[in-house]
């Protein structure tokens, strides 16, 4: 199994397009790409090649599910995870998120010391593990 | 005989000084002259001068005689003249009877040979007196002596018989009793008896006679019939005895008397066939009470009719009582001061009874009798004296007669008569005697009263004067039809001028009273007063109006319904407007038709309570418009009767939309608001933790002691965010769960590691004890999410180093109990009742970082609730909390059909709650808790359709179990079944209340099945 290394965090708050950054890199040493909004994303991501892609699922303009919608038909997305960070937290909603390419959900606010352990696990999930 | 004078003077002397030197008395007894010369004390004893020897017996009143024969001893058999005779005196024993002396016992000594003094010869004879050793003799013969005076008063004949040779003797009475003269019956002899005696009575009185001369008795005795001359019978009663024995000591002599008895006799018979009817008159009256007493008052006769009325039985009084308990003792006190004051000295206890029935006179009085069982009876009682042939008396006679029901009869009669008497005086109502030409010819006071004029004035003037002028035509034209035989009588409301020219309402009735020949005398009027009736009719009409004002400016809708047809019978603009329609559409229309189906039940439910308890509890529904949009409403209602008897509904229709739209308005803002704030939150406690953990580079101590205050308090702050959007979400009906089976140990799995870095920082171990595989039906996530809070709030309030315990086991029902057990401090009993309630938190005393969002508990039993679930809970203070969940292990409904309904009775009356369950355990399967423990743990293990619940148990109140049920189960009806007063807000929020003690069991049956048609349906 290929090491979870290249992730794309799409957030449009800045703080947390921080925080993640800090904690992503700081403690689970990947490499990032914050992008703002899903246009940016769908610019800069091809092109960053990324293993997971963390996409937030409200913001203005393009919104998670939008975004990846325009990526998948940019890029083939099917070696990379997809993982919605939502506030939401109905089952339904992980579900429809799952049923839409998502590998899974992070639920907001998440701990900073623990997301890059669960993106591990995700990581590990989405390559049947 | 010559008598030489100096010699027989010399002679004496001697002689005389002779005898003075005997110390006893003494005599010298001169047979020759028949004289006596007597020494100083035997001239004393025999009555004559000392000086004045020789004494010649016959100048002597002297009678001597032997103790065993009353008869004088002839002068031969004197001891002095046998002395004389030669023979030697010793102890010779004779009684003198001299003159009025009493008689002298004596006894006699002499030598017997006489001495010769000259040519005088005598004997001398000494005496000693032995009276006082006889004295019971002479006792004796003093009887004699009244004995002789007694027969002669007695009239009584004697009679004296020598049993050995049959010498018979009888005085002149003994012939008389049988109208003969003695001469007549001469010769007498033992036959004479026998010959006039009744043969039927000779045997017997033969026996009698020989029983005593046997010896047998002390006196003979007996009665027996004698033939009269004239040929009738006469009664004679024979008494007699021996009164001397011959030498060998065989019977010789007896004597007795006899008295005519026929009188006595008959007054006997008589008295004996009167006394036997008497006695049987007594015995036979049932209805009298008749009671007898001896002159003390003790009581000798209580008859069957004393028994009834007073209640004592014979064998309780007679001989043992006075009359005196039988008496209301202040009565006897009050008579016996009247009858002191009467006679001036003091009369009390018995006599109080008997004073006057003593004096000769019977009395009949009223008294009141205490019966035994202390109940009083007003009685008449007659009291007489009983008294023998002598007038003397010999008892009292009382004959009471119960009057208590009579008086009370009478009573209720004299009632009447003066009601009668005093209707027309006393009456409330005016009444009046009227002249044909309209005068008042007689008024009662009630009249004056209520015309305020005096009877003098009224009755100078005439109705017409006093009636309104718009109602004197009116009132004549009655008068007339009744005058003219028309109508029997006519009733009007009319008007009355008072004195003060004040108008009165009044009822008239008049009646017209004609003669034997039917011609009109004058009228009877019958006026009552009813200005203020009539006012307050007037009054009722003004506030009629004034509700009219309010019903039709009322912004909340009121309709009136006819509650069996449910037709609409009013409404009001503000129920009409909202609706679209117009007023006679709306009116044609049902409330059934105006709400939507899905509100059936409710309306059903609704009706139910009208029925019962005669309104429903508000509730809200919706109404259709016209255009088919609907709008929510606030509905109660109230059941009436019109005047008619109809049934009708008020109801109230508050239109809810604006409050519904600013509760979603409110719920919006809440939502919108957390939201917005969690974005922030995320970053500030994700940037916070970054700078703790170093990742950023070394912190500074202080720095960091700051930061993590700070972060700290920001993940408190995104938990209450976080409850507040379960919350709001759990509320709005928009959490939505997904409920499938779950393997329950990897699940209880994930809890404890999820929450085991929070236990280990309260240093707090978290044992899962149970290791049984077991699938659930449930959300997981959600049932995660109660149950780490559930174990945090264990964590937080375990102490330091202990334990709490996570526990599952299969529950009833196919259902499984999870429980999270701490060894804490307990919740406090003043918190239970707020437990499950939002924003509920035990008091502040625990240190801040125990602290919640008081939300945590009111989600748990939210997310449990919605999951078909029961969440409970039960807590000693200082030994821990035990909190339980019950999930379906899978979602089959029992088949209730089939099934009898299963009720938990909490009480701890066991006697009662056997009552209870007996009355209805056929149709309802009871089961009992004696305390609240035992209920919580028959709750968590059992599902139950009803909860009879009784406040008062021994481990604390039942408004606790209520609280947790309500809040936990709220679809389980509670029936509170207490003995004492049931807080208002309990009432208001259970099935229904019954109160013990009014309670009959009935109702408690009626009550359970009303409620579970009620779910049926």
């Amino acid at each position: 199994m290929r090491r979870l290394q290249r992730i794309v965090h799409v957030e449009d708050d800045e703080s947390i397009r921080a925080i993640a950054k800090v904690a992503l890199e700081r403690v689970g040493s990947f490499t990032l790409l914050s992008c703002a909004s899903g246009n940016e994303a769908l610019e800069k991501t091809a092109q960053f090649a990324p293993d997971m892609i963390l996409l937030d699922v409200m913001m203005p303009g393009l919104d998670g599910p939008t975004t990846l919608k325009k990526l998948r038909e940019t890029m083939d997305l099917t070696e990379v995870a997809i993982v919605f960070m939502t506030a939401k937290v109905q089952s339904s909603e992980i579900e429809y998120y799952k049923s839409i390419g998502a590998c899974n959900v992070v639920l907001k606010p998440f701990d900073v010391m623990t997301l890059s352990e669960q993106l591990g696990k995700y990581w590990t999930e989405f390559n049947g593990e | 005989m010559p008598v030489n004078h100096d010699n027989s003077q010399n002679d004496h002397s001697q002689r005389k000084s002779l005898l003075e030197l005997i110390p006893n008395a003494a005599l010298a007894y001169d047979g020759d002259r028949d004289a006596f010369y007597f020494n100083a004390l035997a001239a004393q004893w025999f009555g004559v001068d000392h000086s004045a020897d020789p004494v010649e017996r016959s100048s002597l009143i002297l009678q001597v005689s032997k103790h065993d024969d009353p008869h004088p001893l002839d002068s031969e058999n004197t001891p002095w003249r046998r002395a004389w005779n030669g023979e030697k005196i010793q102890s010779f024993e004779v009684i003198l009877n001299v003159g009025d002396q009493n008689p002298r016992f004596i006894q006699c000594y002499s030598n017997g040979i006489s001495n010769n003094y000259n040519s005088t010869s005598s004997v001398v004879v000494t005496m000693i007196d032995i009276s006082t050793t006889n004295s019971d003799y002479l006792a004796l013969l003093n009887d004699q002596a009244q004995m002789r005076s007694i027969i002669d008063v007695m009239h009584a004949g004697t009679w004296q018989w020598n049993l050995q040779t049959g010498e018979t003797s009888i005085n002149e009475r003994w012939a008389q009793i049988a109208g003969y003269s003695i001469e007549e019956l001469s010769p007498v002899t033992v036959d004479t008896w026998s010959k006039f005696t009744h043969p039927d009575d000779v045997k017997e009185s033969r026996q009698l006679l020989n029983e005593h001369i046997a010896g047998k008795t002390s006196h003979y005795s007996s009665v027996f019939r004698m033939k009269h001359k004239h040929g009738h019978w006469v009664w004679v009663q024979s008494r007699g005895r021996v009164y001397q024995w011959d030498t060998q000591g065989k019977p010789l002599w007896m004597a007795g008397t006899n008295l005519d008895v026929s009188n006595v006799r008959a007054a006997e018979i008589e008295a004996r066939s009167s006394q036997a009817y008497m006695q049987a008159l007594i015995d036979s009256s049932s209805d009298i009470a008749i009671i007898a007493t001896d002159t003390e008052g003790l009581i000798t006769v209580f008859n069957t009719g004393a028994e009834k009325l007073l209640g004592y039985s014979e064998q309780d009084v007679v001989g043992k009582l006075t009359p005196a308990p039988f008496h209301l003792e202040s009565e006897a006190i009050v008579r016996g001061k009247e009858l002191s004051e009467a006679v001036g000295y003091e009369v009390s206890g018995f006599d109080v009874f008997i004073h006057t029935a003593r004096n000769g006179k019977s009395e009949t009085r009223k008294w009141t009798y205490v019966c035994k069982s202390g109940e009083h009876r007003r009685v008449s009682l007659t009291v007489s004296a009983m008294r023998d042939e002598d007038r003397k008396v010999i008892g009292f006679l009382g004959i009471a007669i119960d009057e208590t029901a009579q008086l009370a009869a009478e009573e209720q009669a004299q009632l009447a008569a003066q009601r009668f008497a005093g209707a027309f005086d006393s009456t409330a109502v005016g009444m009046a005697l009227v002249s044909l030409d309209g005068r008042w010819m007689e008024v009662n006071d009630a009249l004056c009263e209520m015309l305020e004029y005096s009877r003098e004035e009224l009755l100078v003037t005439d109705f017409q004067t006093l009636t309104h002028p718009d109602d004197l035509q009116n009132d004549l034209k009655l008068l007339e039809k009744l005058l003219a035989g028309e109508i029997p009588n006519y009733q009007m409301e009319k008007r009355y001028f008072r004195k003060t020219g004040a108008l009165i309402q009044s009822k008239l009735w008049v009646a017209l009273v004609r003669n034997r020949l039917g011609e009109p005398l004058h009228f009877v009027s019958q006026i009552q007063n009813i200005t203020d009736e009539y006012l307050a009719k007037k009054a009722l009409q003004s506030s009629e109006g004034r509700l009219r004002g309010l019903f039709d400016l009322s912004p909340v809708g009121i309709s009136l319904m006819d509650f069996k047809t449910g037709k609409q019978l009013e409404a009001n603009n503000a129920l009409i407007a909202p609706t679209g329609y117009s007023r006679k559409e709306f009116m044609a229309l049902t409330d059934r038709e105006l709400t939507p189906r899905e509100y059936a039940p409710l309306i059903k439910n609704s009706i139910e309570q009208l029925r019962t308890i005669g309104r429903f509890t508000p509730f809200e529904k919706e109404y259709i418009r016209k255009d088919g949009t609907r709008y929510p409403i606030l509905a109660q209602g109230i059941l009436m009767k019109d005047p008619t008897g109809r049934e009708v509904v008020w109801s109230l229709a508050e239109n809810i939309s604006d409050r519904k739209r600013l509760d979603q308005i409110k719920s919006e803002f809440v939502s919108t608001v957390s939201h917005e704030l969690r974005t922030p939150l995320t970053s500030i406690s994700g940037a916070l933790s970054l700078v703790i953990s170093g990742v950023l580079g070394e912190v500074n101590e202080e720095v960091c002691a700051m930061l993590k205050i700070a972060a700290k308090s920001s993940a408190r702050l995104s938990a209450l965010v976080n409850d507040l959007l379960d919350m709001d979400k759990l509320l709005a009906g928009k959490m939505d769960l997904k409920i499938e089976h779950v393997d329950l140990l990897p699940l209880l799995d994930e809890t404890v590691s999820g929450i085991a870095s929070f236990a280990q920082s309260h240093e707090v171990e978290i044992v899962q004890v149970e290791n049984t595989p077991m699938k659930i039906h449930t959300d997981s996530t959600r049932l995660i999410q109660v149950l780490t809070n559930l174990l945090s709030n264990a964590c937080k309030h375990s102490e330091r180093g202990g334990k709490v315990e996570l526990h599952h086991a299969a529950g009833p029902d196919n259902s499984v109990i999870l429980s999270v057990v701490d060894h804490g401090k307990g919740i406090p009993k003043e918190f239970r009742s707020r437990i499950f309630q939002k924003f509920a938190q035990a008091d502040g005393s625990d240190s801040s970082d125990k602290k919640g969002t008081g939300l945590g508990l009111a989600i748990c039993k939210e997310l449990i609730e919605r999951m078909g679930g029961v969440i409970g809970y039960e807590s000693h203070e200082e030994k821990g909390s035990h909190f339980w969940i019950r999930l379906p292990r899978a979602r089959t409904q029992p088949n209730k059909d089939n099934q009898k309904p299963v009720v938990l009775h909490v009480e701890d009356d066991v006697e009662f709650a056997k009552l209870v369950s007996l009355q209805i355990n056929n149709w309802v399967s009871m089961d009992l808790a004696t305390d609240l423990a035992m209920a919580n743990r028959k709750i968590r293990e059992n599902h139950y359709d009803l909860i009879l619940l009784d406040l008062f148990l021994p481990d604390g109140s039942g408004e606790a179990l209520w609280e947790s049920l309500h809040l936990s189960q709220a679809d389980v009806p509670i029936v509170i079944l207490s003995g004492h007063e049931v807080p208002r807000r309990l009432a208001n929020n259970v099935a229904a209340v019954l109160v013990k003690d009014e309670t009959t069991l009935p109702r408690i049956i009626s009550t359970l099945q009303h409620i579970f048609e009620m779910g049926e349906a």
